[in-house]
C-alpha cells in the first residue's frame, strides 16, 4: 500500500514537480517569483488593504507546500485526519486567493492558479488514504456523525442562522459562518462518494451560494469605490499645471524672477520647479491607470460583478499625449519670455542655466519632441548677444558634424549584433508549447498581451530553460540613481535591468571632443544633452546575456509606483497597452541582462566579461 | 553627386565659352575665316598659312583659358586622395576652422561634403582639435585627427578615434589648405579590423 501511495503520490503535474523538489523559498523576500525563486508570490499593491489576505493566503500557501512535500516523502505516514486538515486548508486557500482578486490584486489568481495545483496532488493522496484501513475506518465515523440527528439539525439551524444574517445584511458575517460550517462538513466527507457529499451537503449549499454571491459582489462594489476616491484623488492635473506656467511665462516677459508659490525663481529655475511637478504628474498618470484598471476588471472566479467596459475609463491615454504636447511648447515659452526680456548681459548665464536644467529633463523623455520645441527659444535667447551668439554659432560648427559622425560610428558598431530583440526573447521563453500554456496565444507575435494561465511556479522553469544564458538586445536604457543599475524602459510587457559598465574613459573623450572643462559647459543643448546622458548611464542599446526572469503582476507594478522607479516609464505619452479587459490577470516580464555591449548615441563601448572565479 | 555634375557643366560650358572666346579672340568670326581663307586662295598661299597660323594660335589660347578656368573650378571644391584598403579619390574636400574662443580652442574639419544635405558617399570627416588662432598657422603643424569614411549609406565605417591618425598640414596659401595624412590606421566598425591609411587632402576654406 505504501508503495502504491508512493506511485500515486509521484509526480501527476507540473506544479506538483516543482513543489516537490523546490525545498524551503524565501518567503520573508519582498521579490517577486524569479527565475531563482518560482514560488515567491506576486507582489501586491496593498491600496485596498490586502495585506492581511494576501499574509493569510501565503501562509496557507506555504504550509501546504511543507506539509505535502512531507507526506510525499512519506505518504504511507500519514493520517485521514491530517489530510482532512490539508483540504480545510486548501479551501481557505482558494477563499483567501478569491479575495485578493476582488481586491484587484493579481497575486489572487497566481494563488488561485497554485491552489489549483495542489488540489490535484491532494486529490491523489486522498484517493490514496481513502482506501488505507485507517482512511476506511474514518470514513465510517465520518458517515455516522454526519448522519445523525444531531448534526443534521446542527447542518439546519446553521443554514437558519446564516439566512438570517444574509436578511439583516450582515454578509461578511454570514460569510464566515456558513464557511466554517461547509468547511467541517466537506472535511468529513472528504472520502465519500460525490452522491454521499451532496446529501450531507443539501441543508447549506444554497445558502451558502447567496452568502458568496452577496457578500463578494458587496465587497467589490466597497473595492471600486476606495478606487474610484482613490483614483479621484490623485488624477493627474493637468490643466491647473499649464495655466501656471502660462502665468509664469507672462511675468518673465517684464522680469527676471517670478513668484512661484512662495518662492521667487528666475525662468531656469521655473522650468525645474515645474519639470519637477511634470514628473510628479506623470507619476500620478501611471498610478491612475493601474488603479483603473484593478476597478474595472472582472475576476477570474466568480465574477461578482460584471467588468467595467475601456470606455469607463478614468483617464484616458490620449489625455496624456496632449498634455504632453501642450507641456512642450508652455516649457519653452519660459525661454522664449527671458529671450524677450533680458539684455545682452544677462544672456551668456541664462542660456548656460536653461541648459543645465534641460539636458537631465530630455534624459527623462523618450522622444526629441522636447528638444525639437526648445531649441529654437534657445537660439532667439542666444541672438540678444550679438558675440553669444557668434561664440555659440563657432562651438556648433566645431562640435555638430563630429557629434553627427560618432553617432553614425555607434549605430554601426551595435549593429554587427545580430543577437533577437528582448521582445523575442520574452515571446521565445512564455509561448505555448503542449502542455506548457505559457502567457501569450501560439499566433502572438508581440508580447503586448501577457496573461497568466499557469501558476508562477509552474511557468518560470520551462521559460528559464528557454532563455538562460541566451544573448538579446534591448534599447533605451536609463541610468538609476546610484549610478549601478540601469533599466531597459518597460515596453510590450517587459523591462531589463542591467548593471552599468565603467564608461569613464569614453565619457572623458567625449567632454574633449565637445572642448568642456569644468570651468566651460557646453554651449549647444545637443552637447549638453550628450554629456548628461553619458554621465548618467543613459544608452540607445545594450546587448548581453540573459541572467534571470520575473514575473510581475502589471497593475500592482504601476498602481504602487515608487518615485525611485519611475524611469520605467519615460516623460511624455504613457506606455501604450491594449485595451483592458480582465487586467486582473495580465502580468509582465522583468529580464536580468549581464552586458557585453552598451551604444550611447554617440559611442560604442564592448564590456569584457568578468574572469572566471579562481579554482579553490 | 550633385555637386560633382555642377562642376562637369561648368568645365564644359567654360570649354564651349573658350572655343566661342577663341573664334572672337581675333575679331573674326566662322564665317569671316572661311572668307579670309577664299581670299587668301586668291591673294597667295602665305597669306593662307599666316591666317591658318593665327587661327591656331587663337586656338590654343582660347583652350589653355579653359584650362585655367576649369583648375579653378575643381580647386573651389578640393580634392582627397587617400588609400585604406583600395583607393579613394573624391573630387571634394571643404575645410573649416573654427575658433572656440571660450574655451581656447579651435577645429580643423576636412569633409568630403558642402553640408549634410548634400552629402555624397563615399563620404569622408576628418577632425582634429588644436591651439591657433588662424588657419596660417597650423601650416607645418602636424595634428592628432580623428577620422571618418563611409562608403556607402548606412554601411560600415572605417574610423580613428580613441588612436588618431596624424595629419599634416603642409601648407595654407589663401583659400586652399593642403594636408596629408603622416602613418596612422583605421578601424573596421563591424569587423575591427585594421588598416593603414595615407592619403593628401586639398581642401578649400569659405
Amino acid at each position: 500500500m505504501s508503495g502504491q501511495l508512493l506511485r500515486s503520490c509521484a509526480v501527476g503535474s507540473a506544479l506538483a514537480a516543482v513543489l516537490l523538489v523546490s525545498g524551503r523559498c524565501p518567503w520573508a523576500s519582498a521579490a517577486n517569483p524569479n527565475s531563482r525563486a518560482p514560488l515567491l508570490p506576486l507582489e501586491i499593491h496593498n491600496l485596498t488593504n490586502a495585506q492581511p489576505t494576501f499574509n493569510t493566503a501565503n501562509t496557507l500557501f506555504t504550509s501546504l507546500l511543507n506539509d505535502l512535500q512531507a507526506i510525499a516523502k512519506n505518504p504511507a505516514r500519514v493520517s485521514p485526519k491530517k489530510v482532512s486538515e490539508l483540504h480545510i486548508q486548501l479551501r481557505q486557500l482558494r477563499r483567501a486567493a478569491l479575495d485578493l482578486q476582488i481586491l484587484g490584486e493579481t497575486a489572487g489568481v497566481d494563488f488561485s492558479l497554485r491552489a489549483a495545483g495542489l488540489a490535484q496532488m491532494l486529490s491523489t493522496i486522498a484517493t490514496a488514504v481513502g482506501g488505507t484501513p485507517a482512511g476506511q475506518a474514518y470514513t465510517s465515523q465520518a458517515r455516522q456523525v454526519l448522519a445523525s440527528p444531531k448534526a443534521t439539525q446542527a447542518r439546519r439551524g446553521m443554514a437558519q442562522k446564516v439566512q438570517a444574517l444574509l436578511e439583516q445584511k450582515k454578509l461578511e458575517e454570514a460569510f464566515n459562518e456558513v464557511n466554517a460550517a461547509v468547511d467541517q462538513v466537506s472535511s468529513l466527507t472528504l472520502f465519500l462518494e460525490p452522491r454521499e457529499v451532496e446529501i450531507y451537503m443539501a441543508e447549506l449549499a444554497t445558502v451558502e451560494g447567496h452568502a458568496r454571491i452577496s457578500r463578494n459582489a458587496a465587497l467589490r462594489q466597497q473595492v471600486r469605490t476606495a478606487l474610484d476616491q482613490l483614483i479621484t484623488s490623485q488624477l493627474p492635473a493637468t490643466q491647473p499645471l499649464l495655466q501656471r506656467i502660462a502665468a509664469a511665462a507672462a511675468a518673465l516677459q517684464t522680469a527676471p524672477a517670478v513668484a512661484v508659490g512662495e518662492q521667487n525663481l528666475s525662468g531656469p529655475d521655473c522650468l525645474k520647479h515645474f519639470a519637477d511637478a511634470w514628473q510628479q504628474l506623470h507619476l500620478s498618470a501611471l498610478r491612475c491607470r493601474a488603479m483603473d484598471w484593478a476597478r474595472m476588471t472582472g475576476t477570474a472566479e466568480d465574477n461578482p460583478l460584471p467588468p467595467i467596459p475601456p470606455e469607463g475609463a478614468r483617464l484616458a491615454d490620449s489625455l496624456m499625449t496632449q498634455f504632453y504636447e501642450d507641456l512642450a511648447k508652455s516649457l519653452a515659452s519660459l525661454i522664449e519670455a527671458d529671450a524677450r526680456r533680458a539684455t545682452p548681459a544677462e544672456v551668456p548665464s541664462l542660456y548656460a542655466e536653461y541648459l543645465k536644467v534641460l539636458a537631465p529633463l530630455l534624459a527623462h523623455t523618450a522622444d526629441d519632441k522636447l528638444q525639437q520645441v526648445c531649441q529654437p527659444a534657445l537660439d532667439k535667447l542666444a541672438d540678444k548677444s550679438a558675440p553669444f551668439a557668434e561664440q555659440v554659432k563657432a562651438y556648433r560648427s566645431a562640435t555638430h558634424e563630429l557629434l553627427r559622425w560618432r553617432e553614425r560610428l555607434a549605430k554601426s558598431a551595435a549593429a554587427a549584433d545580430k543577437s533577437p530583440s528582448s521582445e523575442q526573447a520574452v515571446l521565445k521563453a512564455f509561448r505555448p508549447d503542449g502542455p506548457f500554456r505559457g502567457l501569450f496565444l501560439p499566433t502572438d507575435s508581440s508580447p503586448d498581451r501577457a496573461v497568466l494561465l499557469d501558476s508562477c511556479p509552474q511557468l518560470l522553469p520551462v521559460a528559464s530553460q528557454r532563455v538562460l544564458e541566451q544573448a538579446t538586445q534591448v534599447r533605451e536604457i536609463v541610468g538609476l540613481a546610484g549610478g549601478k543599475l540601469a533599466v531597459a524602459r518597460y515596453r510590450s510587457r517587459h523591462y531589463v535591468t542591467l548593471p552599468l559598465p565603467d564608461t569613464a574613459a569614453e565619457r572623458s573623450r567625449l567632454e574633449q571632443d565637445l572642448l568642456v572643462t569644468t570651468q566651460q559647459p557646453a554651449l549647444t543643448l545637443e552637447a549638453a544633452v550628450a554629456l548628461d546622458s553619458a554621465r548618467r548611464g543613459n544608452y540607445v542599446a545594450a546587448g548581453g546575456v540573459i541572467q534571470g526572469l520575473h514575473l510581475e503582476g502589471l497593475i500592482p507594478r504601476f498602481a504602487a509606483l515608487r518615485p525611485e522607479a519611475q524611469q520605467l516609464a519615460a516623460l511624455g505619452p504613457l506606455p501604450a497597452e491594449v485595451l483592458p479587459d480582465g487586467f486582473i490577470r495580465h502580468v509582465l516580464v522583468r529580464l536580468e541582462l549581464a552586458p557585453t555591449w552598451v551604444q550611447h548615441r554617440y559611442f560604442f563601448q564592448r564590456i569584457p566579461s568578468p574572469p572566471p572565479a579562481a579554482s579553490p | 553627386m550633385l555637386a560633382r555634375r555642377m562642376r562637369c557643366l561648368r568645365v564644359s560650358c567654360l570649354s564651349t565659352l573658350g572655343l566661342l572666346v577663341a573664334a572672337g579672340c581675333g575679331g573674326k568670326s566662322v564665317s569671316d575665316l572661311a572668307s579670309s581663307v577664299k581670299d587668301a586662295a586668291t591673294e597667295g598661299v602665305q597669306s593662307v598659312k599666316d591666317t591658318a597660323q593665327q587661327v591656331s594660335q587663337d586656338m590654343t589660347g582660347a583652350a589653355q583659358n579653359v584650362t585655367d578656368k576649369a583648375s579653378q573650378a575643381l580647386e573651389m571644391a578640393g580634392t582627397m586622395k587617400l588609400a585604406i584598403d583600395r583607393p579613394l579619390d573624391i573630387s571634394a574636400c571643404y575645410a573649416s576652422f573654427s575658433r572656440v574662443a571660450a574655451a581656447d580652442a579651435a577645429v580643423l574639419q576636412l569633409q568630403s561634403y558642402r553640408d549634410a544635405r548634400g552629402e555624397s558617399y563615399p563620404a569622408v570627416f576628418v577632425y582634429a582639435s588644436c591651439t591657433a588662432g588662424t588657419p596660417e598657422e597650423l601650416a607645418g603643424r602636424t595634428l592628432d585627427a580623428q577620422m571618418f569614411v563611409q562608403l556607402e549609406p548606412d554601411g560600415p565605417l572605417w574610423a580613428a578615434t580613441t588612436q588618431p591618425v596624424p595629419l599634416k598640414v603642409t601648407a595654407v596659401d589663401g583659400k586652399l589648405l593642403r594636408a596629408e595624412l603622416v602613418g596612422g590606421s583605421l578601424t573596421h566598425s563591424v569587423t575591427g579590423a585594421s588598416q593603414p591609411v595615407t592619403g593628401t587632402f586639398e581642401g578649400v576654406l569659405p
